[in-house]
């Protein structure tokens, strides 16, 4: 139990999508009936202020080139030495080959990929998965990858899903390091599927294939049934911190960072409220990404790293929650693995250079 | 403790289309073209599918899992709250979203975690191996595999070729740790390769390529199979996986009591058994009868082998795969017998999540 991430990687797009450009958008948003602006209920509902969207051509594999390709350069491990990756998207490419299949190629990495069909909690069930290989069949360097167009499953007129969600990547290095009191320790996870019909995509599978009829009645679009999500959103990743912290045999106390799923601005704010944590301590990234599904969590985390948040030593939840219902937490001590590096007098630290 | 095999269930679905039906309903099968062979004559001299098996209306790959799924509790004497891990492999969810594995958990009424890969053909060997790392990792000690593929649905009802090759259908084991040194899941193998990607492809239904009328128009969410190049590659693999997963066990090839290969064709496995020297009665075939279900083959395989008392306590089992991608892979297991060990018992852990 100790994969340490030695890099992280992220990307954003670069057609940015602001509230003002949303309110010129031919969305069913109603100012009367909201009685607000479009930039008022964003502030006000959710927290968004802009988020990123493809360009022409564009599609998650690119996206997650380049994000892994930073944080293999950031972990100063070359493509040849990764023998896993692990990635997760509800959006691929193509219906087939996978995405996973399109990084490995771009990439030049000969390892085994797994590509994972998860939303939202994608990224935490990534990590899992890539911790198992690691110790079970001694991959000694993995890529863990969550990437997402969610643009391309969003109805263009649907406000709420309009304003949601963002494309993007982000990516982490994981070092298999046996013994080290760094990395991933714990894990709290699981699945809901009697609630799985609250967020889906009627259409584009075995039982209800894209015919010109579903196109018509906008089956081919993500159907979200907002009521009941925010709450099952803020318990599940309170009830998911609290457990994963609780195996770590630690207390809450003890962390010093949240970097959770960017479900939305104010459902992050609730859940740190009910578990009377100060805001601070939560890394909120929404307001200029969006919700980018299981990317979130890689994007946040390599912000938060890149802007110098994380000390050696801290303890980081990491919780997510998301469609199929799935919902999960990862708890890890953080590696400053730059310092180290810097530290020793040029003397690599790990067996990865 | 080893993970053991104590249960197999599978499902093909009702309707059957034989290759005197396919005749009549492809238009690109050409007599003349074929040496005067009857479609049936053309297909019976190198795949050897005499019938495969169709969804019917309203049905998806969730319905095909939970009914192979349910026959594997049977069989294994167990119910669905005994389950601590679901692990799905399919490319045809019924839904682009929720995962059909949600779904399969939400039928069978149960609540442990899910997990789903969207591999293909070799998602059967890539599942068993996740399950068995995250087993390991996080304690889940009964778990189902299941692979359920819809072919039909990625498949242009008017050409031949796939439509011959190709069927639907699901099938699912229920692994379990047990004590029974020597016993289960011995070795395992696996590889990918997506710089070769395009040899399976099914370019529209992703995001790179949304389906619209047009691209509907030009057939582009049918799947391409490149068969020149993946003919001579799946022999190639088959024989490199079984190799190398047999030189991991340290077991020699002529100590295998049976071949339970991906059912990719009956001219790739013969060619594969052929160049290892593996007598034909050692492999185990049921393609006739079923076509190439993908992810499925492998599980509907063992189940029918089991069923038929083909796989007795003890018998040393290869499981080798090829699939999209590219993928392949292998298993090595050491068939287990819950009635020839009847101290055994079969009390599964509660939910780990």
């Amino acid at each position: 139990m100790s994969n340490v991430i030695i890099g992280t990687g992220s990307y954003l797009p670069e057609v940015l999508i602001t509230n003002e450009d949303v309110a010129r958008m031919d969305t069913d948003f109603d100012p009367v009936r909201a009685r607000c602006t479009v930039e008022e209920w964003c502030r006000k509902k959710t927290g968004a202020v802009a988020r990123h969207y493809v360009g022409p051509g564009e599609g998650s594999s690119d996206m997650a080139t380049v994000a892994a390709q930073r944080a293999l350069d950031d972990a100063g491990v070359k493509a040849g030495d990764i023998d896993l990756i692990v990635l997760s998207t509800v959006s691929g490419d193509y219906r087939l080959p996978q995405t996973a299949g399109l990084v490995q190629a771009n990439l030049g990495i000969r390892g085994k990929f797994i590509e994972i069909n998860a939303g939202c909690s994608g990224f935490i069930d990534g990590l899992m998965s890539a911790h198992g290989m690691m110790d079970r069949v001694g991959f000694e360097h993995a890529l863990v990858v969550g990437c997402e167009t969610m643009s391309a499953l969003i109805d263009p007129g649907d406000f709420k899903s309009v304003v949601t969600f963002g494309d993007g990547a982000g990516a982490v290095v994981l070092s298999r390091r046996p013994g080290s009191p760094y990395g991933l320790k714990t894990y709290s996870s699981g699945s809901d599927g009697d609630m799985g019909f609250i967020v889906w995509v009627p259409a584009g599978g075995s039982k209800q294939p894209l015919t010109q009829e579903a196109l018509a009645e906008r089956q081919q679009y993500v159907k979200l049934n907002f009521p009941p999500i925010g709450p099952y959103a803020v318990e599940r990743m309170m009830y998911s911190t609290l457990e994963s912290v609780k195996r770590a045999g630690i207390s809450l106390d003890d962390v010093k960072w949240i970097v959770p799923h960017q479900a939305s601005t104010n459902i992050i704010l609730e859940v740190a409220h009910r578990l009377e944590l100060p805001e601070e301590m939560f890394v909120i990234i929404f307001d200029h990404v969006g919700n980018t599904s299981s990317a979130s969590i890689p994007i946040a985390l390599d912000e938060a790293n890149r802007a110098g948040r994380f000390a050696d030593g801290d303890w980081l939840v990491m919780p997510s929650v998301g469609i199929g219902m799935a919902w999960g937490a990862a708890c890890l001590v953080w590696h400053d693995y730059r310092s180290a590096r810097k530290g020793k007098n040029g003397k690599k630290e790990g067996n990865h250079d | 403790m080893t993970k053991v095999i104590i249960g197999t269930g599978s499902d093909l679905p009702e309707r059957v289309i034989t290759n005197e039906d396919l005749e009549g309903m492809v238009e690109d099968y050409d007599r003349t073209r074929a040496g005067g062979l009857s479609l049936n004559e053309w297909v019976m001299q190198r795949t050897g599918v005499r019938e495969r098996h169709r969804l019917g209306p309203g049905e998806g790959t969730s319905d095909m899992a939970t009914r192979a799924a349910q026959r594997a509790l049977e069989s294994a004497g167990l119910t669905a709250n005994d389950l601590d891990l679901i692990v799905v492999s399919t490319v045809t969810s019924d839904h682009r979203l929720p995962q059909t594995a949600g779904l399969l958990q939400k039928n069978l009424g149960c609540q442990c975690k899910f997990f789903q890969l969207e591999h293909a053909c070799a998602g059967f060997v890539d599942a068993m191996i996740v399950t068995s790392a995250l087993m390991d990792a996080y304690g889940y000690r009964t778990a189902l595999v299941a692979s359920s593929e819809a072919g039909s649905a990625l498949m242009d009802p008017k050409r031949f070729m796939n439509q011959s090759v190709f069927g639907d259908g699901a099938g699912a084991v229920i692994l379990q740790e047990r004590d029974a040194p020597g016993y289960g899941l011995q070795a395992t193998y696996t590889a990918s390769d997506g710089s070769i990607a395009e040899w399976t492809w099914v370019p529209a239904g992703g995001t790179k390529i949304p389906i619209t009328p047009e691209v509907t128009a030009k057939g582009l969410q049918y799947m391409i199979v490149d068969f020149k190049h993946v003919y001579p590659f799946a022999v190639k693999k088959m024989v490199e996986s079984t190799r190398e997963v047999l030189r991991r066990a340290g077991v020699s090839l002529d100590d295998i009591d049976v071949f339970i290969p991906h059912q990719t064709g009956r001219n790739i496995i013969l060619d594969a058994a052929h160049l290892m020297e593996i007598p034909e009665e050692k492999v185990f075939m049921n393609l006739e009868h079923t076509g190439n279900t993908s992810g499925a083959t492998i599980p509907i395989a063992v189940d029918e082998a089991n069923r038929a008392g083909i796989l007795k306590d003890g018998a040393k089992v290869v499981m080798p795969t090829i699939g999209a991608g590219m993928a392949w892979g292998a298993l090595y297991m050491v068939w287990y017998d819950p009635k020839s060990h009847t101290n055994g018992h079969h009390n599964g852990a509660k939910n780990g999540s």
